[in-house]
C-alpha cells in the first residue's frame, strides 16, 4: 500500500543492496504482526489525536492523508487473522549514509498445509527470521525444525535470526534461556521481540542487515533488471556489477 | 410450519433415537424427493390456477392454519419412507427397535456409553424442537412461515427446564475451554464460545455442521467443534443407519426444522435450519473446503487415516467458512447461482478491461478486479470460462480475510469447478482502498511477474483516470430504486440468464435494517424455491404477504423477483414490471458485463 514505499522517497544516494528475507515459524506466533509493525506502523512518527485516542507514531515521509494512518492503525489492530498463503512486503532502510538496504520480505503462513510451499519462499532467500512464541514451548521446537531445514536446504550463506515474540507476555513465559543458548550454539542472531510494544523489532531487522556480508556483495550486487526470476542477490553466481535501477 | 401433530413426550425408555426421528412423523425421506418447499405441506396457501402458466397463491391470514392437522398432507408428501422405517412406525416391532439401538451403540461405543449417547441425542433434538413449541404460541400472521423465527425470541420456561435437564445428563461433555490469548489470538469467532447445551446455541436459525465419515467434527457454524463431538456422533450414527440399508439420507423434517444432509465421500455436511433452505448451500461449503485442500488431497488423507482430524489442515480457514455461511443468508447470488457486477458506465468498464489486456500472458488464466462481492471486470483465457460458484469462492476468500488489505499476497487456491484436483495460484492485492486486483496463474513461481503486471496496471489505470472512476463506483452503495422511477416498486432482483449475473438496487429506506432486509430476502427465497421446484416449476408466481407483494417471473432470458407494496393491483404491478424491464434493457450494458474480454 502507499505507506509501504514511503521510505524509498527519502533514501540517500549510495549503494543499494537487496535482500530477500523470509519469515518462518509456527502459526499464531505473531509473524505477520511483527512484519507489519516493522514495515507499516513503525515508520510513522507523529502524534495525532484520532477518535480521542492518543497515538504516538513515528512517521517518516510525507503526511498525505490522515485516513491512511487511520487505515493502517485499524488494519493493524484487526490483524489477528491467519495469513493466507504468503504475503510480500518491502522495506528500505538506510544503514549509513552510503548504504541502503532493501528487504523483500516473504511473510509465510504457519499452517501445516502450506508447509510444502515453504521451499519456494526460502529457496533464494538471503536471510530468514524464524519466529517462535515465548509462551508456547512447542513453537520453539517447530522453530528448531525450520532452522534445520534452512541449514540443510536453503542457501548455505543464509543469515538466520531467531526471534522469540510476545516478550510483553513475560508473565506467561514458557521458554527462558534455552532459546538463547540454542541460538548461540547454532550461530543464529537472537532477539526477544514484541509486536505489541515494538521492543527489539527495528533492532532485529537492522542487525540482520548489518550481519549481511555487504562488502562482499558490493562486488556482486546487481539491480533489478528484467530477469525477475533472479530477483535478490545471488551469491553463488557472480556477475559484473550493473547500475542500480532504483 | 409443516408440523402440527402433538409431539410425543420423550418418555419411552426404548430407543429414543429412532422414536424421536420417527415420531416427528412421516418426515424422513431417503429417496430422490426434492428438498425445496414442496416438502412443506401447502396448507397455508390456497392455490388457484388462473392460466396454464400462471400460478397465484394467496396467503390466508388466519390462526386456523396453525391448528389444522397436517397429518394427511404430510403423509402424502412423504410416501418415500423406506420400508424399514415404515415397519418401525407401526410400532409393533420392538425387536427391530432394539436392534437399531444395539446398532447405534456399536457405532458409538468409541466414545460414549449407550445411555449417554441417547441422552445427548435427546438434548440435540430437544434443543431444536423447543423452538417449535414456542413458535406455536406466537401471534397469528399470515406471513408466518417465512418470518416465523424473527419474533418471539424470548426464552420461555419450557426451554430453560430442558436446558437444565440436559446439563445434568451430560457432564462428561464438559471440556476445558481453550484459553484464548486476547492480544495475539488468531481469528476470534463471534459465537465461538457458545455452549452447545445452551438455548442460545440451539436457537440459531441455521446451523451448519461438517464432520468426517468417521464422526470427527470438522466445523460448526456456532460454538466450538470439539465440544459438540457427541452431536457429530449422533449425526454419523443416523447417516450410517441409512448407509447400512444401502440408502442415503437427504433430509429430515422435524417440526419447523429441516435437517439436510450432503454426503461427499469422506465428508458429511449437515444443515439444520428453521429457514426452509435447500442443500445447494452445503455444496458451497463443500467447495470452500475443496478450495483449500483439493479433492485429491482430501481423498488421500482419508484413505491413509480414517480418523484424521481435518481441522489440522483447515486451520485458519474458519473465517472463510463463517463468512460463507453468513453471506449465503443475505447474498442473493448464492441462491441464483450468479454474481453481481458493479454498475458503471460501459466506457469505463471497457477501458479497464483493455488495460487488463496488457498483462495477458501464458502464465495467466484469469485477471479480475473486484470490490465487496461485486465484479468490476473479468479477463479470461478464451477457452476457460469461470463458473459462478468458483467466483463466489474467490469473492469469499478476498472478503473473508483482512490480511489481504495491506500487503501483496500469493496463495494457492483450488477452484473446484475449474479443476477440483489441483491448485491454481492467486495474486491478491488491493490497488485502492476498496478495489482488489486478482491475477490467477497455474504456475506457483510467477509471483514477481504478476506483481510487476500489477504495477503496470496501476500505472495505466492512473494515467487514464480510470482508477479514480472504479474506486468511486466501488464506494457507492449502488443505484437506488428512485433512479428507476417505477411506481410502487420497492426492491427487485433481476438475473440475466445469458450473462449469469444479477443486479439489484441498494437496500434503502425500510429495508436498510438487517432484520427487514432478511425478511425481504426470505420472501425472495421462498418465491425462488417455489418457482424452481423440481416437481412443478413455475413461470410466474404472485404472492401477497402482509407487507409486500412479491412477483416472480421467469422467462428464457431472465429471472425477475420484484417486491411491491401489499395493496398494489395486478394491472399496476404488471405495468410497473414492464417499465422496470424496459429500464434494465436500457441500462443493460452498465449493469452487466455483456462480453467478458478474453485473450
Amino acid at each position: 500500500m502507499s505507506t509501504t514505499n514511503n521510505r524509498q522517497n527519502s533514501q540517500a544516494p549510495g549503494k543499494l543492496f537487496q535482500f530477500k528475507l523470509v519469515l518462518l515459524g509456527e502459526s499464531a506466533v505473531g509473524k505477520s504482526r511483527l512484519v507489519l509493525l516493522y514495515v507499516i506502523v513503525l515508520p510513522i512518527t507523529i502524534e495525532i489525536i484520532l477518535d480521542s485516542y492518543l497515538f504516538i507514531f513515528i512517521y517518516v515521509g510525507d503526511l498525505n492523508d490522515i485516513l491512511v494512518l487511520r487505515f493502517v492503525k485499524d488494519q493493524f489492530d484487526d490483524y489477528r487473522e491467519s495469513t493466507i498463503g504468503a504475503a510480500f512486503l518491502t522495506q528500505t532502510i538506510n544503514l549509513d549514509e552510503s548504504t541502503t538496504v532493501k528487504f523483500e520480505i516473504w511473510d509465510t503462513a504457519g499452517q501445516e498445509r502450506y508447509k510444502s510451499l515453504a521451499p519456494m519462499y526460502y529457496r533464494n532467500a538471503n536471510c530468514a527470521v524464524v519466529v517462535y512464541d515465548i509462551t508456547q514451548a512447542s513453537s520453539l521446537d517447530k522453530a528448531k525444525t525450520w532452522v534445520k531445514e534452512l541449514q540443510r536446504q536453503a542457501d548455505p550463506n543464509i543469515v538466520i535470526a531467531l526471534a522469540g515474540n510476545k516478550s510483553d507476555l513475560s508473565a506467561r513465559r514458557a521458554i527462558d534461556s534455552e532459546a538463547r543458548t540454542y541460538a548461540s550454539d547454532t550461530g543464529l542472531l537472537f532477539f526477544e521481540t514484541s509486536a505489541k510494544t515494538a521492543s527489539n523489532v527495528n533492532e532485529l531487522f537492522t542487525s540482520i542487515a548489518r550481519q549481511m556480508p555487504l562488502e562482499q556483495l558490493a562486488a556482486n550486487s546487481r539491480g533489478r533488471t528484467s530477469g525477475l526470476k533472479q530477483r535478490g542477490v545471488d551469491l553463488t553466481n557472480p556477475t559484473p556489477a550493473s547500475n542500480c535501477s532504483c | 410450519m409443516s408440523f402440527s401433530l402433538p409431539r410425543s413426550p420423550l418418555l419411552s425408555p426404548m430407543s429414543p433415537i429412532m422414536e424421536d426421528v420417527l415420531s416427528d412423523s412421516n418426515s424422513v425421506i431417503t429417496s430422490d424427493e426434492p428438498l425445496s418447499p414442496t416438502l412443506q405441506p401447502q396448507r397455508k396457501y390456497s392455490v388457484y390456477k388462473a392460466k396454464p402458466t400462471t400460478q397465484l397463491s394467496l396467503s390466508v391470514p388466519s390462526t386456523k392454519a396453525y391448528s389444522s392437522s397436517s397429518a394427511g398432507s404430510s403423509v402424502k408428501s412423504f410416501n418415500a419412507i423406506s420400508n424399514l422405517l415404515d415397519s418401525s412406525i407401526n410400532g409393533e416391532n420392538r425387536s427391530k427397535e432394539s436392534y437399531v439401538d444395539d446398532y447405534l451403540t456399536k457405532i458409538m461405543n468409541r466414545s460414549n456409553s449407550a445411555s449417554s449417547t441417547d441422552n445427548e441425542y435427546l438434548t440435540f433434538c430437544k434443543g431444536f424442537i423447543d423452538n417449535k413449541k414456542r413458535n406455536f404460541s406466537s401471534e397469528p400472521e399470515s406471513d408466518m412461515s417465512l418470518d416465523f423465527d424473527a419474533r418471539n425470541e424470548s426464552i420461555d420456561s419450557d426451554s430453560s427446564i430442558e436446558c437444565k435437564m440436559s446439563n445434568g445428563h451430560s457432564n462428561n461433555l464438559d471440556m476445558p475451554a481453550i484459553p484464548i490469548d486476547e492480544e495475539y489470538s488468531g481469528y476470534r469467532r463471534k459465537y465461538g464460545h457458545e455452549d452447545p447445551q445452551s438455548v442460545t446455541w440451539s436457537r440459531h436459525r441455521k446451523h451448519f455442521f461438517i464432520l468426517s465419515s468417521s464422526g470427527k467434527p470438522i466445523y460448526t457454524r456456532y460454538g466450538d467443534e470439539s465440544r459438540i463431538s457427541s452431536y457429530m456422533g449422533v449425526i454419523q450414527a443416523i447417516i450410517s443407519f441409512f448407509v447400512d440399508a444401502e440408502d442415503s439420507l437427504r433430509c429430515i423434517n422435524a417440526g419447523n426444522h429441516k435437517f439436510v444432509f450432503l454426503l461427499k465421500g469422506p465428508l458429511y455436511l449437515v444443515a439444520v435450519s428453521r429457514t426452509n433452505e435447500s442443500e445447494s448451500q452445503l455444496n458451497y461449503l463443500y467447495n470452500q473446503i475443496l478450495s483449500v485442500l483439493t479433492s485429491t488431497q482430501l481423498t488421500k488423507i482419508y484413505e491413509q487415516r480414517m480418523n484424521f482430524d481435518l481441522r489440522i489442515l483447515l486451520g485458519g480457514t474458519e473465517p472463510f467458512l463463517d463468512k460463507l455461511a453468513n453471506s449465503m443468508s443475505d447474498e442473493p447470488g448464492f441462491m441464483l447461482g450468479s454474481i453481481q457486477c458493479v454498475r458503471m458506465s460501459k466506457e469505463l468498464r471497457d477501458k479497464v478491461g483493455n488495460i487488463l489486456q496488457i498483462v495477458k500472458s501464458k502464465d495467466l488464466l484469469y485477471a479480475m478486479l473486484i470490490t465487496n462481492y461485486k465484479l468490476i471486470t473479468l479477463l479470461r483465457l478464451k477457452k476457460h470460462s469461470l463458473h459462478s460458484a468458483d467466483l463466489h469462492l474467490v469473492f469469499n476468500m478476498v472478503n473473508g480475510s483482512s490480511t489481504f488489505r495491506s500487503v501483496e499476497s500469493w496463495t494457492p487456491i483450488c477452484l473446484p469447478k475449474f479443476n477440483n484436483k489441483g491448485f491454481l495460484h492467486a495474486y491478491v492485492c488491493y490497488i485502492t482502498a476498496n478495489v482488489c486486483l486478482l491475477l490467477i496463474s497455474p504456475d506457483k513461481d510467477k509471483f514477481f511477474e504478476l506483481s510487476d503486471a500489477k504495477n503496470t496496471i496501476v500505472e495505466q489505470l492512473t494515467a487514464c483516470d480510470a482508477l479514480q472512476g472504479i474506486e468511486a463506483a466501488s464506494q457507492s452503495e449502488g443505484y437506488s430504486i428512485a433512479d428507476i422511477g417505477v411506481a410502487g416498486l420497492r426492491h427487485f432482483i433481476y438475473k440475466s440468464k445469458t450473462c449469469l449475473q444479477y443486479t439489484s438496487p441498494a437496500f434503502l429506506a425500510s429495508y436498510n435494517n438487517p432484520r427487514e432486509k432478511r425478511r425481504l430476502f426470505k420472501l425472495y427465497r421462498y418465491t425462488h424455491d417455489r418457482m424452481h421446484s423440481r416437481v412443478r416449476p413455475l413461470k410466474v408466481h404472485y404472492y401477497v404477504s402482509p407487507s409486500e407483494t412479491i412477483l416472480g417471473w421467469i422467462t428464457a432470458t431472465f429471472e425477475l423477483y420484484a417486491a411491491f407494496g401489499p395493496l398494489i393491483s395486478k394491472t399496476a404491478l404488471t405495468n410497473s414490471s414492464l417499465v422496470l424491464l424496459k429500464w434494465i434493457k436500457k441500462e443493460e450494458e452498465n449493469l452487466f458485463i455483456m462480453n467478458s474480454p478474453v485473450f
